[in-house]
């Protein structure tokens, strides 16, 4: 979902890079106070795997693919902050050296996938806990919510920049980000369930402390 | 970090793996935005913005390696520039 240059204007742009910036920066201060050392190679692997995951594009259905977004599995393994610098630092990545997302546009998609993405799915998963929801259920719907609140966000910065008309995206956005949300939810599932076999008891996942705090 | 060390390199070898092979393991479907821009008409509004390298190759005359080793490198770079911030993140 990663929007090129081009798509949105420039009111939409600098807006959307105000916004991520001082979102980041707030959360670079809150994790300098909580962010421990044994974190670091968890960061740097979770990484390096959301990365490789953003690039295999998996058919959906119609003519039409998706991938992993990966920030609620980031919010659900290291707490919404560190997956919000997680995702951050892909889509940098992908748009400096690959062009995968337009440099103007950047800000947007920090905003609609390193913010909205990891932040939708932290109020959802917290809350379908205190509903005492399975585990595995939780994540799917997380997963697959918080992607539709994402792609949503895309659409209202698409039609702010007057490209094309909200009603006629709105629900296209949604309808196949439905889908992709799907796969996002059980792939970030599985992928958990790997770690919750294979991760060391001295470290503990984000989302195994009846939800997920927010640092 | 993993209960056991064949964990992790089981791990590292299943991203060198997505990475390596994503020209020949990624669909060629356009992405949901994608379609919804085709189907909207205003795909053809996107414009080439600056970037190290275009698309995910590298130059190489082979669309194997060319692609494989984009993927490779932007995983590897991922992968320093998180332990950097990390770094940094705890040092206080």
């Amino acid at each position: 979902m990663h929007i090129p240059d081009g798509f949105l204007d420039l009111k939409t742009c600098l807006t959307t890079y105000l916004m991520s910036g001082a979102a980041l920066s707030y959360g670079i201060k809150k994790l300098k106070n909580n962010f421990s050392e044994k974190n670091i190679p968890v960061l740097g692997i979770l990484g390096a795997f959301i990365f490789a995951a953003q690039m295999i594009n998996i058919p959906i259905g119609f003519g039409t693919s998706g991938h992993l977004m990966g920030g609620v599995l980031a919010m659900l393994v290291l707490g919404p902050w560190s997956a919000s610098l997680i995702i951050t630092s892909i889509l940098v990545i992908q748009s400096v050296f690959f062009m995968d997302g337009g440099i103007l546009a950047l800000g947007a998609n920090v905003l609609n996938m390193a913010l909205i993405q990891v932040w939708a799915g932290y109020f959802i998963y917290n809350f379908l806990t205190k509903l005492n929801f399975s585990e595995k259920l939780s994540i799917i719907i997380t997963g697959l919510s918080a992607t539709v609140i994402s792609a949503a966000f895309a659409a209202f910065e698409l039609s702010f920049s007057n490209i094309v008309n909200l009603n006629l995206i709105l629900g296209a956005m949604v309808g196949w980000h439905t889908l992709i949300g799907l796969m996002e939810g059980v792939i970030t599932m599985l992928v958990l369930s790997y770690l919750n076999k294979t991760i060391s008891t001295q470290f503990e996942l984000a989302y195994q402390k009846g939800g997920v705090n927010n640092a | 970090m993993l209960k056991n060390n064949k964990y992790l390199y089981l791990i590292i070898a299943f991203i060198a793996f997505l990475a390596f092979l994503n020209p020949i393991l990624s669909s060629s479907f356009p992405d949901g935005l994608e379609k919804v821009a085709e189907t909207k008409s205003f795909i053809n509004q996107a414009q080439s913005s600056f970037s190290l390298f275009e698309d995910y190759s590298i130059p190489i005359n082979n669309d194997l390696l060319s692609g494989g080793a984009a993927g490779l490198l932007g995983v590897i770079v991922s992968y320093l520039l998180l332990l950097k911030i990390g770094k940094i993140l705890s040092k206080n």
